[in-house]
């Protein structure tokens, strides 16, 4: 018996152009991660260690 | 060159960690040439028409890479999909008519219970597909996933289980109750 669910099934093809609007707004988002990153952990991290003195390392 | 000779060979899971760790947007390229056509054609049997069809794709593939490393591969990455797909597309539909459709469901429900016996495979198979297509649209479409996710993915209990994170009676019983709502549908057309 043949199946109905599978008869309704749409096999159209994917517009072409839509990959790259998805590319280019997950690139935006990556972006906007990476600056989030590196303003919130990275460069506090980086003035962390270089106002550190010597003992507070080796504490 | 030799990287794409490798990406193309991962499977949809090592593919997957890979794009958690690295973030790489190419990568996310490779998992949706494989995927896109798949999402798109779920996506058509919930819109109305095939810009809204697109539309849905771009905001799902968006989530998808946003929430991508809440797989934590418990099950195959394509069943993982399917529920996150027909999630997205189940709460899009419901966004608008979810008030009015409850309210004629439960009057529908208690009308109902006594007068369908246990509805088989068989019955289900039967059906004429331009019509099960209509009751589909018609009936919840949290009814409509999970029947779809049986009889159009093939997904067996146990996969709906991991995917829907819902226990095996409780499987079934939507199951049960979701056949009862489209048979009933598609016997008043």
């Amino acid at each position: 018996m043949e199946n109905p669910f599978k008869k309704i099934l749409h096999q159209e093809e994917l517009p072409k152009k839509l990959k790259g609007k998805i590319m280019s707004d997950i690139s935006f988002i990556k972006l906007t991660i990476d600056i989030a990153d590196l303003l919130v952990v990275k460069y506090p991290e980086t003035i962390e260690n270089f106002l550190k003195t010597k003992e507070d390392k080796t504490n | 060159m030799k990287s794409t000779v490798k990406t193309s060979q991962l499977s949809d899971e090592e593919l997957v960690s890979e794009i958690i760790k690295t973030k790489d947007s190419t990568l996310f390229a490779v998992l949706y040439d494989r995927y896109a056509p798949l999402v798109y054609n779920k996506c058509l049997g919930f819109a109305k028409s095939k810009v809204q069809a697109e539309d849905l794709t771009h905001d799902i593939f968006i989530k998808l890479y946003v929430k991508l490393n809440s797989f934590k591969g418990t099950s195959k990455f394509s069943t993982w999909l399917y529920s996150f797909t027909y999630n997205f597309c189940v709460n899009f539909v419901q966004r608008d008519s979810y008030k009015n459709k409850e309210e004629t469901n439960e009057g529908a429900i208690n009308n109902r219970a006594s007068v369908i016996d246990e509805i088989t495979d068989n019955d289900i198979l039967k059906l004429k597909a331009e019509k099960l297509q209509q009751a589909l649209s018609i009936i919840d479409p949290k009814d409509k996933m999970i029947l779809l996710m049986k009889y159009q993915d093939d997904l067996s209990i146990k996969e709906l289980q991991t995917a829907l994170d819902i226990g095996e009676s409780a499987v079934k019983m939507r199951l049960k109750r979701a056949k009862e709502k489209v048979i009933e549908t598609y016997n008043k057309l």
